[in-house]
């Protein structure tokens, strides 16, 4: 019995999962339309069009170029100190191991301009619902993020339960995208990404920014001090601190990879400049013309100094440490 | 399951979605409003914006905002939402030009925000605007 008898032929989770998406977009249509409150971003015809081709291009961008991901992970695999085996308790290992890989990618994803190129897409709409959840990246293969996942295959998991596991999260993450559920029971709240943490990590209001990078486990965003719970007397508002004006997909998906590099290419730049405009934060420039979500929070905390110190939101003395009073962007 | 199948299910659930929100009411593109809801949405991207005057187009879906910095801010219907732009006077004279006698256009030069043809109900109230922007008549650009 050769080796690849062993490996269980797990399913392609994310795309099983397609007709269970349908069914659970239009169902929230009907009780967003049903139960119309005004107040919650509902649902635009472009703009879920948009979220849809963006994810029928994440699937494709996986069929096409998944292959390179896998080969690395395939190539570590044979410098493997543990073989941990297929057995449902190294599933649910990996899977607990793996979303902790997930909260560091997408606390990167947030934090470095290069992986934010790709990830900004999926928070390019202004609308949050369940085809908002569809809105994934084309480009995540070239961020080299991947090599994330090479420690796990290192531990003696296979890259083939990795795979799988990775498209447990996805399919999780799908259902909490929506404003069609409120608060859940508190220790469902206590331990698993809910509605309630994910749209505080979709939001732009300044206390919500950088916030809540969790897949399916909340518990790493309190371990790690990212954690903030969503307000009533602080509705979401979702999108960018800087919305775009198009729902062309092409545009959506490139946009940052454009502007990244037309930054990093300006003239009269040092190397440390243009590395900057790659690999720093979003919002950073050269010359501190830009407002970053640290230079936000602090001027949010200047002109609101009762709510210095509340969850997502510095000290006085800190957002006084963090910038001088910040300039209007302008071009 | 096979590649027709999944093109099958994905293409039949994206007709079926889009359409269904057409029909729930997700084409209607609301206009901005008063100029104090403009105001009111200018100043959720920038607090500290001191708006001394609103130009709205006549249609409703685009607001210029003459501000007390110096420089000129947009509002900006897009679907159902809204986005905003801060601009130096200086920069905001090189996007914008006459389309027609009634008409600004403005091309922001950005790949996520495409070129705006701004209307107003006369070219007197074009022209109005142009002089509460503190823009001389710009030369003729091409229509947006």
């Amino acid at each position: 019995m050769g080796f690849d008898a062993l490996i269980p032929d797990y399913p392609d989770v994310t795309q099983v999962a397609i007709p269970f998406f349908i069914i659970a977009i239009i169902a929230e249509l009907y009780l967003l339309k049903r139960f119309r409150d005004r107040r919650k971003a509902g649902f635009e015809t472009r703009d879920t069009l948009t979220s849809l081709l963006m994810g029928t291009g994440n699937v494709l961008a996986g069929l096409l170029f998944g292959f390179i991901a896998f080969g690395v992970l395939m190539w570590a695999w044979r410098f493997r100190v543990h073989d941990f085996g297929f057995s449902w308790w190294a599933v649910l290992l990996c899977f607990i191991l793996d979303d902790l890989r997930y909260y560091w990618y997408h606390r990167i994803a947030h934090r470095s301009r290069w992986v934010w190129a790709e990830h900004v897409n999926h928070h390019s709409s202004q609308h949050y619902n369940l085809s908002t959840a569809l809105r994934q990246s084309w480009t995540g293969t070239f961020t080299g993020m991947f090599i994330l996942r090479v420690p796990l295959v290192l531990v003696g998991f296979h890259p083939v339960m990795i795979a799988f596991v990775g498209g447990l999260n996805l399919v999780y993450q799908f259902w909490i995208h929506t404003e069609a559920i409120g608060r859940m029971w508190k220790p469902i709240e206590a331990v698993f990404n809910t509605p309630s943490h994910h749209r505080v990590h979709h939001a732009t209001n300044p206390r919500y920014l950088d916030a809540n990078y969790a897949g399916t486990l909340i518990v790493w965003d309190r371990m790690f001090g990212t954690f903030v719970p969503e307000l009533d007397e602080d509705m979401p508002r979702y999108g960018l601190v800087r919305n775009i004006g198009t729902f062309n997909p092409i545009k959506v998906a490139f946009h940052e990879w454009w502007a990244m590099f037309a930054d990093a290419a300006r003239p009269g730049l040092t190397l440390r400049q243009r590395v900057g405009y790659l690999v720093m934060p979003p919002g950073w420039s050269h010359d501190g013309s830009r407002l970053d979500t640290g230079r936000i929070k602090a001027d949010f905390v200047r002109r609101h100094p009762g709510e210095a110190g509340k969850p997502g939101l510095p000290s006085l003395a800190d957002a006084d440490a963090t910038s001088p009073p910040a300039r209007a962007p302008g071009q | 399951m096979g590649l027709l199948v999944l093109v099958g299910i994905v293409g039949f659930g994206i007709a079926l979605i889009v359409l269904l929100v057409h029909w729930a009411g997700g084409s209607r593109r609301p206009v901005l409003g008063t100029p104090d809801q403009v105001a009111e949405r200018y100043r959720i991207d920038f607090p500290d914006a001191e708006i001394v005057r609103c130009l709205e187009s006549a249609d409703g879906y685009e607001a210029l905002l003459v501000l007390a910095d110096g420089g000129l801010g947009l509002v900006h219907a897009i679907g159902s939402k809204s986005l905003t732009r801060h601009y130096r006077r200086d920069a905001f004279a090189a996007m914008i030009g006459v389309h027609d006698d009634a008409s600004l256009a403005f091309d922001p030069h950005e790949m996520t925000l495409p070129p705006l043809v701004i209307r107003f109900e006369t070219p007197e109230r074009r022209a109005e605007a142009m002089a509460a922007l503190g823009l001389a008549v710009p030369p003729v650009l091409e229509a947006a």
